[in-house]
């Protein structure tokens, strides 16, 4: 059966290709200058889609001690999509929508006082936000072909942590051999899960470089969780993928 | 933390007021006193006179003085001149800007912008292999050089001014050691640093007049080892871009001045500068300027650009410039055009590139020698080539030369927007009986039927041939598809590239005997274009519902053109 079916197939194909032009070369000009015409989508052009990876550090000083963070192990990552409205050849606004994680490591040392002044191994806290930014982007170059060009983004963002853990690791030291422990806690009461901020971007071309500040307290002060608010800043960089990168001619 | 908001504020406003570039264009260039036999080489003077062009003619005199110095006096610092736009290159801001614009003698202030250069992909060969030395070999032949060389024709006293990224490895590299050594080198400038020495920067500028010069023992890389160099530095890759256009167009000027009768331009600018429509001869300062070169006298031969199968996909400037011979790149083992070699047409919709040469090509460096693939290599070719024709017919003008390399290539009179002419064929030019093949028009190789409802194209049994093996890429991407169903989710199609690497060292030493044919509708311009192989006799057959009144219908086969208007 299988035999008479390649056979049959053998046979179609070799009619199919003695029918058939062979085309080496072919090319509808109507129809690429038609859509160059009616494309209002690029770099520099009235829409702009994207997407984007995002790497940062989190920073800057706790409102007390007791909530110092690491810096190089307090990590921002985002991912996420990206579009632009063009008003004019020097400004436009847009919107990008992404999934961000953010760690913050908590120092630990004397003056601890985030979760206790009890020190641990590590202890961080970690979360999953939705995060909506909504910018202005001022072009510091009008001419500049069909490219993004210098920019500087003014951005608001709000988000929301869908998932937020604490964690705790301890070196054991007792007889049932265990080496490490970690404890997760979730559900915690003194996170606000909604925050918002602002930003600022500097871009060159597909790369920008970015400050954050969160002007939301994330930590919800109270007397059962009387813990100082954690560093509000956020640095790093964010690589821009244009659509056309992957997008077929 | 603060700091860092500081230093990002400080960044962001250091590049937002930073040292603007502009072009500062005069109305007028009033009570400017010219001398053009002091100002000259005596080769541009003797250009103009065989053209038929006034020697005072007054794009050629200089700035006014006076001009100059009430705009130093408003600006931070003057960079340069042109004397082809009757401006000034100064630096200053928006502020400044705005007071001389206000000036009575002033016509016009346009800012600078920076560009990149769209430089080619870099495949080193250790060795020569049979491929490459067949390479080597059909280089050149490919256009029938050797018909060049066999009379003794080299290029000899024609001048070339290569403008370019850098000449690094030019003395070094032995492809061009007998020009640089028997003194072919007439004169350099580099305009990035305004010094005499070029030997720097970028190797890109050697490989590129190697082809248009080089040798290697008795086999040319290019057509013309004798010809003299201007040697120009336009740009510094990945430095600061600000310069670059105002480089360009003094190097054009420069060559102007001291004799040029071709200018080869291998650097073509397309996205990070212009978008697609600007692509039509007028937009870009540089399209401009190659088009006052050759109201000059000069032939500008420029590569049509790598941009074929980007989104860009058309012609870089300034190859959109009307009167410049832009050539694009033919893939060497399919002897068709390479996928990546940048189309027509421009955006006014006029026929580019003009020809094609090798899109893929031995060069010299200073290392020895190398595979290079772009149109960067495919225009020296054709310069070398003109140079030739300039050498043998020195009183053509540089119009009538570049329609005559038009003429000769083997597609002509059909063309399309992939290969333009085709090949220029140096046989047109040395053998009198070729040329008079030529205008008798040739034995048709196929017939074209017509009824009411189909046309149908018939190769004539004395010229079929069926195709080559391994022609049948497009059949096989199509899983057995019909030609219709597929063709239906297609708008464009190409065969694929071959490289030397993946495929036998076989290379196209003539135009394969594919069937081309074309639709150019009623504005005059293409409206699809194909290159089919010939499986059948019957080769063809179309429907003639698809065409409109005033439609014409071009087929070429085997040096045979045939037009039908419905």
């Amino acid at each position: 059966m299988i035999k008479y079916f390649f056979t049959l197939a053998s046979i179609f194909c070799c009619i199919s290709w003695l029918q058939g032009q062979n085309v080496i070369i072919k090319q509808d000009v109507d129809r690429d200058f038609e859509k160059e015409e009616s494309d209002e989508f690029g770099p520099n052009k009235k829409y702009y889609k994207s997407t984007f990876t995002s790497f940062g550090m989190l920073f800057g000083s706790p409102d007390t001690p007791g909530s110092s963070i690491t810096p190089y192990r307090s990590f921002f990552y985002a991912t996420g999509a990206r579009h632009k409205h063009q008003f004019t050849k020097r400004f436009g606004m847009g919107h990008d929508a992404s999934l961000n994680f953010r760690t913050f490591y908590i120092t630990q040392n004397s003056s601890k006082t985030f979760m206790g002044s009890i020190q641990h191994r590590s202890e961080r806290l970690f979360n999953i936000n939705a995060n909506l930014t909504i910018y202005g982007r001022f072009n510091l170059k009008a001419k500049r072909g069909n490219q993004l060009g210098k920019y500087l983004d003014f951005a608001l963002y709000g988000e929301y942590a869908g998932l937020t853990r604490y964690v705790v690791t301890d070196k054991l030291e007792n007889p049932t051999g265990a080496e490490i422990s970690k404890t997760y806690l979730r559900g915690l009461p003194y996170i606000n899960k909604l925050n918002y901020g602002g930003e600022i971007r500097l871009g060159l071309r597909h790369m920008l470089f970015f400050v954050q500040y969160r002007m939301s307290d994330m930590i919800r002060y109270s007397f059962d969780h009387p813990y100082a608010e954690l560093p509000r800043f956020c640095a790093g960089v964010n690589f821009d993928v244009p659509r056309d990168l992957y997008k077929g001619r | 933390m603060k700091y860092i908001f500081v230093l990002l504020i400080f960044l962001s406003s250091s590049s937002g007021f930073a040292q603007q570039k502009f072009w500062v264009f005069f109305t007028d260039k009033n009570g400017v006193a010219f001398d053009p036999y002091t100002y000259f080489h005596p080769n541009a003077i003797e250009r103009r006179i065989k053209n038929g062009l006034s020697l005072y003619d007054t794009t050629d005199f200089p700035v006014n003085e006076n001009y100059i110095h009430a705009v130093a006096r408003r600006c931070d610092s003057i960079s340069n001149s042109s004397r082809w736009f009757n401006a000034l290159a100064v630096y200053g801001n928006e502020t400044q800007m705005n007071e001389i614009r206000s000036l009575p003698f002033v016509a016009g202030v346009e800012e600078m912008w920076s560009y990149d250069v769209a430089l080619t992909r870099k495949i080193e060969l250790k060795d020569f292999s049979p491929g490459m030395r067949e390479l080597l070999r059909l280089q050149t032949e490919r256009m029938h050089g050797s018909a060049f060389t066999a009379k003794g024709i080299t290029g000899k006293g024609i001048r070339v001014c290569i403008i370019d990224a850098g000449f690094t490895g030019f003395k070094e590299t032995e492809a061009l050691k007998h020009a640089y050594n028997r003194g072919y080198v007439k004169m350099t400038y580099d305009f990035v640093r305004e010094a005499e020495e070029v030997f720097l920067g970028h190797e890109h500028g050697t490989m590129v007049s190697s082809c248009v010069a080089g040798k290697v023992d008795s086999v040319t890389l290019g057509l013309a080892p004798q010809v003299e160099f201007l040697l120009a530095r336009s740009e510094k890759v990945s430095a600061d871009k600000l310069r670059e256009e105002e480089n360009w167009l003094a190097a054009m000027e420069w060559a102007d001045k001291n004799g040029a009768h071709i200018i080869n331009s291998s650097l073509g600018y397309t996205v990070s500068r212009y978008f697609r429509k600007d692509m039509d001869g007028k937009m870009g300062l540089i399209s401009r300027a190659a088009t006052m070169a050759s109201r000059k006298g000069i032939l500008v031969v420029s590569s049509a650009g790598n941009e074929g199968d980007g989104i860009w996909k058309i012609v870089a400037a300034p190859g959109d410039a009307d009167s410049v011979l832009t050539v694009g790149g033919i893939n060497p083992w399919t002897g068709v055009h390479a996928s990546w070699s940048s189309y027509g047409p421009t955006n006014d919709k006029r026929l580019k590139p003009n020809v094609s040469a090798f899109g893929n090509a031995i060069v010299g460096f200073d290392q020895g020698y190398m595979e290079q693939a772009g149109t960067s290599f495919a225009s020296p070719l054709v310069a070398g080539f003109a140079a030739c024709v300039m050498q043998m017919y020195p009183n053509l003008n540089n119009m009538q030369v570049l329609q005559l390399i038009e003429r000769s290539a083997d597609l002509y009179p059909y063309y399309d927007y992939a290969h333009g002419y085709g090949v220029p064929d140096a046989l047109f030019f040395t053998d009198s009986l070729f040329q008079d093949s030529l205008q008798k028009q040739d034995t048709p190789s196929f017939h074209v039927k017509m009824d009411s409802l189909y046309v149908r194209v018939l190769i004539d049994s004395a010229f079929f041939q069926l195709a080559e093996p391994g022609q049948s890429d497009y059949y096989k991407e199509s899983n057995g598809k019909t030609q219709k169903e597929v063709e239906s989710s297609w708008h464009e199609h190409h065969l694929e590239d071959r490289s030397f690497s993946t495929a036998s060292p076989y290379v196209y030493s003539a135009l394969p005997d594919y069937l081309f044919y074309h639709v150019q509708n009623r504005e005059g311009y293409l409206k699809t274009y194909y290159v089919i192989s010939v499986n059948r006799m019957e080769v063809l057959t179309l429907d003639r519902k698809d065409f409109t009144v005033g439609e014409v219908l071009r087929i070429f086969y085997k040096g045979y053109t045939f037009s039908i208007e419905f």
